[in-house]
């Protein structure tokens, strides 16, 4: 069998990755709450750079477990039985991906914005935030499928 | 003594090139399934990487795809930035373009995979010898 990069610590590397995906869950819903409340003219405090850690972490630890997903869950096994699995799976990688650059919008918007005096980018950032927690619950929920049906 | 010409808000500014940002992280994402792009490919079984357009064997793209995005991301933000910094005011019109096309590259790009990869039908790798399912 081939030895694969970090694939001795893939097991730990995927619940890492699906801790912090529990958390990012709860604070990307919570930035979508808080957003919605700029948008309400309610202005809180702004957790923009705790979320956008919580997303690197949660990536990172997917980006270093990608491997060994790949060829033994992926490429000997979905690619195979569960051909569904395979797809739903890079679905929700490529969703992932694309989330990127609005957390970093969201990140800068969050520090040079004032809610209160302006007003115009307040929808923009909530509409931001909204994407995120979209794209977030979407993963979560699908990589939850995805790892019942095979984990690495 | 010549007045000091009015500059655009920072907030404004920053929203200008995240939207452009976003745009460009969008296009490069996606660009590689378009048009023939080298992206850096990883060979997991081999350990390797390979600066290419298709791949020879069991590859991903994912990281040199997100790379690309990064380059173009990084490129648009220092334009937009540069730009937007001549102007002293955002219009609210172009404000809502920009996130209309941001928006719309977004959506587009998740609709593009999701159509894709529903009808795909992957090419498993062969087994090797005395394979055991772990």
């Amino acid at each position: 069998m081939p030895d694969l990069v970090f694939e001795g610590g893939a097991r730990l590397l995927v619940v890492l990755h699906a801790a912090a995906a529990i958390v990012l869950v709860g604070s990307t819903t919570h930035q979508a709450l808080i957003a919605w409340g700029y948008v309400r003219g309610r202005h809180k405090i702004r957790l923009g750079k705790i979320y956008a850690a919580t997303l690197a972490i949660t990536f990172g630890f997917g980006l270093l477990a990608y491997p060994t997903y790949r060829y033994h869950v992926r490429g000997l096994y979905f690619d195979r039985y569960e051909q569904w699995a395979s797809n739903l799976f890079d679905v929700k990688e490529n969703f992932a991906a694309l989330g990127l650059p609005l957390v970093v919008a969201v990140l800068v918007l969050s520090q040079v914005m004032s809610p209160r005096d302006d007003r115009g980018l307040v929808a923009g950032y909530a509409a931001c935030s909204f994407f995120i927690m979209a794209i977030v619950w979407f993963d979560v929920i699908t990589g939850l499928v995805i790892t019942m049906t095979r984990g690495v | 003594m010549s007045e000091a010409r009015p500059r655009m808000p920072r907030g404004d500014v920053a929203f200008v090139a995240m939207r452009a940002g976003t745009i460009a992280f969008v296009v490069a994402f996606v660009a590689p399934f378009f048009t023939p792009l080298r992206v850096p490919w990883y060979y997991p079984v081999e350990r390797r990487w390979a600066f290419e357009i298709r791949p020879t064997g069991l590859a991903m793209d994912f990281y040199g795809r997100i790379v690309l995005g990064v380059i173009g991301w990084s490129i648009a933000v220092i334009v937009a930035t540069l730009i937007a910094r001549r102007f002293a005011t955002l219009g609210a019109r172009t404000r809502g373009l920009l996130l209309a096309w941001a928006i719309t590259a977004l959506v587009f790009a998740m609709f593009y995979f999701a159509w894709t990869l529903y009808h795909r039908v992957p090419m498993p790798v062969s087994l090797p010898p005395g394979y055991m399912p772990r």
